[in-house]
């Protein structure tokens, strides 16, 4: 195996990941018995990982358990509220629906504005017929 | 009294029901892990602390989702893993350099060479695309197998390894006086 494709191996063989009949199939501690290029590279993987075992643990806030549980409760106070918009929207429309049937019931009963005659033309044309019944102008 | 688990299926059963003690036993068991996972990807407090209480907020709510197919455990990292990845793809975040007062501020007993080592690693770390980051940090710094790495990201072992080893390799380039 070249180089190249041991360095790949290397990274898992100082992650400890290789064993057993692996390790003999892929040749890694003879290789780097050999490769002094190899070997520096697998001390420089170990290196880097005992730097990240070094890495303190990052410590939890002590309010977390409770930020969560409060937030919790705040999301399902949240994922009640569109029931209450649901349904105050299904009144809304009901209730849209009953004024367009009782503005299209009064339309209904309604004359036709052409045919409105008000009570001044009735009176004139009330007088009109007296003229011509009595010959008046005429 | 908060309640022992011993039986996972115990467990997520009284999570199903919206037991607060089971809340609390699973955040006791798993919020290090999952606040560790996320503090190292977005090296910022600031971030880490909503990113993880969102983590188990999804989960909670989602528990009726979960149908054993996997550990819990395993669930809940890939959540965790999914939730760092959305939240900077979302907000456009970037890592940040930590910056040591923080830490000395928030730990007292914190010696000057943690802070150190913690900001070199956090400097590694943020010297890598996200793809190569996520595995490293489940390995290195929370302590997976290769196939528990495998099975939280819902790749195959060869790909973890390849990842992996990718991002030694970066940090080795980038760092090579260091490393000498």
């Amino acid at each position: 195996m070249n180089c190249n494709k041991m360095k790949i191996h290397l990274s898992a063989y100082a992650d400890a990941e290789l064993k057993g009949k692996l390790l003999d199939r892929l040749g890694i501690e003879e290789h780097i018995k050999k490769c002094p290029a190899c070997a520096e590279i697998l001390e420089d993987y170990r290196k880097i990982n005992n730097i990240f075992k070094e890495h303190p643990a990052a410590e939890t806030p002590s309010h977390f358990e409770n930020s969560v549980l409060m937030r919790l409760r705040t999301k399902k106070d949240k994922k009640t509220f569109p029931v209450f918009r649901l349904a105050f929207a299904s009144a809304f429309i009901l209730f849209a629906i009953f004024l367009a049937k009782s503005y299209k019931k009064n339309r209904n009963d309604a004359p036709a504005s052409g045919l409105v005659i008000s009570d001044t033309e009735i009176a004139e044309y009330e007088a009109e017929a007296l003229d011509i019944f009595y010959g008046g102008t005429l | 009294m908060t309640s022992n688990y011993t039986e996972e299926k115990e467990l997520v059963e009284d999570l199903k029901k919206g037991d607060e003690d089971a809340y609390r036993f699973f955040m006791r068991r798993f919020k290090d892990t999952v606040y560790g996972i996320i503090h190292s990807y977005a090296g910022s407090n600031r971030f880490a602390d909503d990113i993880a209480q969102e983590v188990f907020i999804v989960v909670f709510r989602k528990i009726h989702k979960f149908r054993g197919k996997s550990s819990l455990a395993t669930w809940l990292y890939r959540v965790t893993v999914n939730k760092c990845r959305d939240s900077f793809r979302k907000n456009k975040m970037t890592t940040e350099e930590l910056n040591p007062e923080h830490f000395a501020a928030t730990n007292d007993d914190n010696p000057v060479d943690k802070i150190l080592v913690r900001n070199t690693v956090h400097k590694m770390l943020a010297s890598l695309p996200g793809k190569y980051r996520m595995p490293l940090i489940l390995r290195e710094l929370e302590g997976f197998s290769y196939n528990e790495i495998a099975g939280i990201l819902k790749t195959s072992i060869g790909r973890v390894k390849i990842l992996i080893f990718r991002a030694k390799e970066k940090i080795r380039m980038h760092n090579k006086n260091e490393l000498q």
